[in-house]
């Protein structure tokens, strides 16, 4: 009787073969995006041996409440999205990261037009200047920029710039501060990087002008049922595949040298200032 | 210099694109077909109902809430899919033809009560439905067009329609591509009457039930979360008091609420008035009285192009020419309702019977024997649309200027969804405000053109 | 059961007096032509007798209610509608039984608008659309019309026809009339109105010159 329930049981779950779903925070454009996530989901599913399929969303709150929902089972996140989504998913955490994702960096970005000037401390001189923040739920782009500004111009954003904007993603601050649209921008260290490595950037019109202490930033977070959903052992075969990822390909498209292990509590710092800056309850 | 761009890149429109956008278009297309078959039900019923308050008060609610705000909720309950995208449609349009339905059944009302017939549905549908019947369907005809428009529109949150390719591609600064989306755009609006027959409808109706895929996306655990968890005010949730309730509420009052209604209004009011401008300023370009045929047939053109398309993708575009400020929003709003009332203020000079020996100096012409004849149904135009341009403020706000929206995102953004619940509530009560105030106004305005008649 | 009695009626609409004080009597089998100028109170006071006994009246509006999206069958059967089931309409709406056709063309036949059965009313001249109306008053089988300028539309020919069918088909008719010289040719009785009062209650063949010139002027330039 047993064994008739079981082989039933296989057969039905044979038929609905799950498939497994991820998804990313849409922090750059989205042909990147779409590139570097097609090769992934590949990657993974020949490591894997199911279906893999990556669900492109439009907002980091999109990619938060897909996994919240189980539309997705692994999402690859920001600092402060991850502990967002590790906050709504009790049983969720964070499983592999860039090599580079522990010491990450914003780069104050300024229009070559306000003459600000490249500088080792807070450049305090942006105070009254127009300002782009990335998206309203990035790390980079949002949360650590004005974890800065706050504490070194004791203010809010909207009382110290002249206007604040939200560009939406990295690459599209680049190119408002470059175009002169705001004066001042928060982006992404490697956004940059690799964009002005590729000859995206015009340095006679937008320049890096401070640095940010390093922070963790990205990082993939899954959830506890997918052991449930895809069988025993499953997070960890994902995390092993994450982490012996060696397709020189993938990890230029993201850009990470490699991939390590990583463990929910890494992000506690950013937990600590999203809750000071009123971010996260 | 984007301007320039933008312009630019209706010379690099690339033909072979357009496969890559089928199941954009095809999905378009079955969501708005399905949702206006769904909400034209629906409205039905809610017109037959009209005289209940409960249901007047709740139509007024459902449809003071933008679809795209609508969306926004529903993708924290259901996901990225066509469920959300069909309830966020069908919500608002279907409260909107049961408001329009129970007008038009009332005002056909023709049938002489001496002929009595005791039969309320032989009556009904006898007497009251076929006189209503050709404006019930023109009516919903133009609300299905409305409803492609917003379909396309949902893609710009990432639900899979035209609008998804659109708002990536505008990301991108693709102008190229932003121009062939929006040409395919025009052509289904502008092919509507050839392919939506009476004889293809239902065929529509039924390949678009199939196509689609509606079921995948709901799970009962997820609303039951949203409705007993994620909308109750986190210090009720977290039993914290009610002074910290208190506090709670304040913050977002002084903060967010406050701001959000004043920076709404003011975007509104300016845009109304831009709107009055644009209209009185290209009515006469469209118009038989002032203009000869080449210039008609451009403007026409004109007019039709940024009628057709909605604010949002014209508040979009500026944004990304001028960076966000009010100005973009004021220009996208105006001109898309100015071309509105422009157009109908055209037609309607067109119907004006002038003397032989009137004036034949157009600015006096213009100011003399025109504009007083259409003067008050143009004051009831702008008082119509006055709520429709308020709706549209409040969303433009996802975009970046600092009205309700932009709290209502940022809020979304933080996945703090009471807050959300709370804006939106206050959000469709602005709305609802509005609405009455114009309806008042017009209703005032109709009594007042009445006693100019009897003066003369 | 088929007279007709008004006595010292005050008519009239919300605070507007129509008709002061009027005295009317209608016996069975009478046919009765009512004048006056337009607004003197001739729908006012047909609407009044037809408030006297509902059951036996057909009565036929000025504006006709017809229902122009539906056709010459359906606006003549709308009369039948509270004979009949909601289910029987629904399915006449749908597609007209047989049986129901059997029944209204004849009447259409002896209106001359036979051919035009299935046609939309929107889609019909002035008089094929009074003479729908005529049709629909005509099937419901009463004896007492009381019509509100049913044939003015009519050319002299198809007058005679549909007066001639009216006749027939109604014990006591009360018709209100532009043309004189058709209320002198085919009734037996003339009443005219006039600044609210009946100025005029007379047998045709007692009516002088004089009558109808008191009535509406000479120089009015109704006929």
């Amino acid at each position: 009787m047993n064994k008739i329930i079981l082989i039933s049981l296989l057969l039905v779950s044979t038929m609905f073969a799950k498939t497994f779903m991820f998804t990313a925070i849409p922090d750059q454009d989205e042909t990147k995006l779409n590139e570097r996530f097609s090769k992934i989901a590949k990657y993974l599913e020949n490591e894997l041996h199911v279906k893999v399929k990556f669900i492109p969303v439009k907002s980091y709150a999109a990619s938060i409440s897909a996994f919240r929902n189980n539309q997705v089972q692994l999402a690859w996140l920001g600092g402060l999205s991850g502990v967002r989504a590790r906050l709504l998913v009790k049983d969720s955490y964070a499983i592999a990261q860039g090599i580079e994702d522990p010491q990450f960096h914003t780069y104050i970005i300024a229009n070559t037009h306000t003459n600000l000037k490249k500088s080792e401390i807070f450049p305090m001189n942006i105070k009254g200047k127009t300002f782009t923040f990335g998206s309203k739920g990035s790390t980079s782009g949002r949360l650590m920029p004005e974890y800065y500004i706050r504490e070194n111009l004791k203010n809010s954003p909207d009382e110290l710039f002249k206007k604040v904007g939200f560009s939406g993603n990295h690459s599209k601050t680049i190119s408002l501060v470059q175009s002169g649209a705001y004066e001042v921008g928060a982006v992404n260290f490697k956004v940059w990087d690799r964009e002005l490595k590729a000859g995206n950037i015009d340095t006679s019109k937008v320049q890096v002008i401070w640095k940010t202490p390093a922070f963790p930033d990205y990082q993939f977070t899954i959830r506890g049922d997918v052991d449930e959903q895809f069988g025993k052992g499953f997070s960890k075969k994902v995390q092993a595949a994450l982490i012996k990822l060696d397709d020189k390909e993938i990890l230029a498209a993201f850009p990470r040298a490699k991939f390590i292990e990583s463990k929910s509590s890494d992000f506690d710092p950013i937990l600590k200032v999203g809750r000071e800056i009123g971010l996260i309850d | 210099m984007e301007l320039k761009k933008f312009f630019g890149g209706a010379l690099h429109v690339d033909i072979s694109n357009i496969p890559t956008y089928y199941e954009a278009l095809l999905n378009t297309l079955a969501i708005a077909i399905l949702a206006i078959f769904i909400s034209a039900i629906l409205g039905f019923f809610f017109a037959l109902y009209f005289k209940y308050t409960i249901v007047r008060v709740s139509l007024a609610f459902t449809r003071a809430i933008h679809e795209l705000f609508w969306a926004l909720l529903f993708l924290q309950i259901f996901g990225l899919n066509t469920l959300t995208a069909l309830l966020a449609i069908i919500l608002p349009y279907s409260a909107t033809l049961g408001k329009v339905y129970a007008e038009i059944l009332e005002e056909h009302d023709s049938f002489p009560k001496e002929l009595h017939v005791k039969g309320k549905i032989s009556a009904f549908l006898y007497t009251k439905l076929p006189d209503a019947m050709p404006y019930l369907i023109s009516y919903t005809l133009y609300r299905f067009e409305c409803a492609l428009k917003s379909t396309a529109i949902l893609g710009f949150i990432g639900l899979m329609t035209l609008g998804y390719f659109l708002q990536g591609a505008f990301m991108q600064g693709n102008y190229g591509e932003v121009w062939l989306l929006l040409i395919l755009f025009y052509i289904i609006i502008a092919t509507l009457r050839f392919w939506f027959t009476k004889y293809s409808t239902p065929f529509l109706i039924v390949a678009s039930f199939f196509y689609l895929d509606f079921v995948s996306g709901f799970s009962m655990e997820n609303l039951t979360r949203f409705l007993t968890h994620d909308i109750i005010p986190s210090p009720l949730r977290k039993e914290q008091g009610f002074e910290v309730l208190f506090n709670w509420f304040s913050n977002i009052a002084t903060h967010e609420l406050i701001p959000g209604v004043l920076n709404t209004i003011v975007l509104t009011q300016i845009a109304l008035i831009v709107t009055a401008l644009i209209a009185l300023l290209c009515f006469p370009f469209i118009s038989k009285k002032f203009s000869n045929l080449p210039t008609r047939f451009g403007g026409g053109i004109l007019l039709v192009i940024l009628r057709s398309t909605p604010e949002y993708i014209l508040a979009y575009l500026f944004l990304q020419i001028w960076g966000p400020s009010m100005l973009p929003a004021v220009l996208a709003l105006a001109l898309h309702n100015g071309a509105i009332i422009g157009f109908i203020m055209g037609q309607q000079t067109n119907e004006l019977k002038l003397r032989i020996d009137t004036t034949k100096k157009k600015i006096e012409l213009f100011g003399f024997e025109v504009l007083p004849r259409i003067y008050s149904s143009f004051l009831a135009f702008l008082f119509y649309r006055w709520e429709v341009i308020m709706r549209e403020s409040a969303i433009l706000g996802i975009l970046g200027i600092h009205t309700l929206g932009f709290f209502i995102d940022s809020a979304i953004a933080d996945i703090r969804l009471d807050k959300v619940v709370i804006l939106l509530f206050f959000t469709a009560m602005l709305n609802i405000l509005v609405d009455y105030i114009s309806r008042r106004v017009r209703s005032y305005l109709r009594i007042s053109t009445t006693i100019n008649c009897e003066l003369k | 059961m088929t007279k007709l009695v008004l006595k010292n009626e005050t008519l009239g609409y919300e605070s507007v007096t129509v008709l002061k004080n009027i005295s009317l009597s209608i016996q069975k089998g009478e046919k009765i032509a009512l004048l006056g100028k337009s607004g003197s109170g001739k729908s006012t006071l047909l609407k009044k007798l037809h408030s006297l006994d509902t059951q036996n009246i057909s009565y036929i509006p000025q504006e006709l209610g017809l229902v122009d999206t539906l056709s010459v069958f359906h606006n003549v059967y709308i009369s039948q509608l509270d004979s009949n089931s909601t289910l029987y309409n629904i399915r006449n709406l749908i597609k007209p039984a047989k049986k129901e056709i059997q029944n209204i063309a004849p009447i259409l036949k002896e209106l001359h608008i036979d051919d035009l059965i299935f046609k939309k009313c929107g889609e019909l001249s002035g008089g094929q659309r009074q003479r729908t109306a005529i049709a629909r008053a005509i099937s419901q089988n009463k004896n007492i019309l009381l019509a509100d300028e049913p044939i003015s539309a009519l050319d002299e020919f198809i007058t005679g026809k549909v007066v001639d069918s009216l006749f027939h088909r109604f014990e006591t008719i009360v018709c209100a009339l532009h043309n004189v010289d058709i209320a002198l040719k085919y009734f037996d009785r003339v009443v005219g109105i006039k600044d609210g009062q009946i100025i005029l209650d007379k047998q045709c063949a007692k009516i002088t010159s004089d009558d109808t010139n008191q009535l509406y002027h000479v120089c009015d330039d109704q006929f």
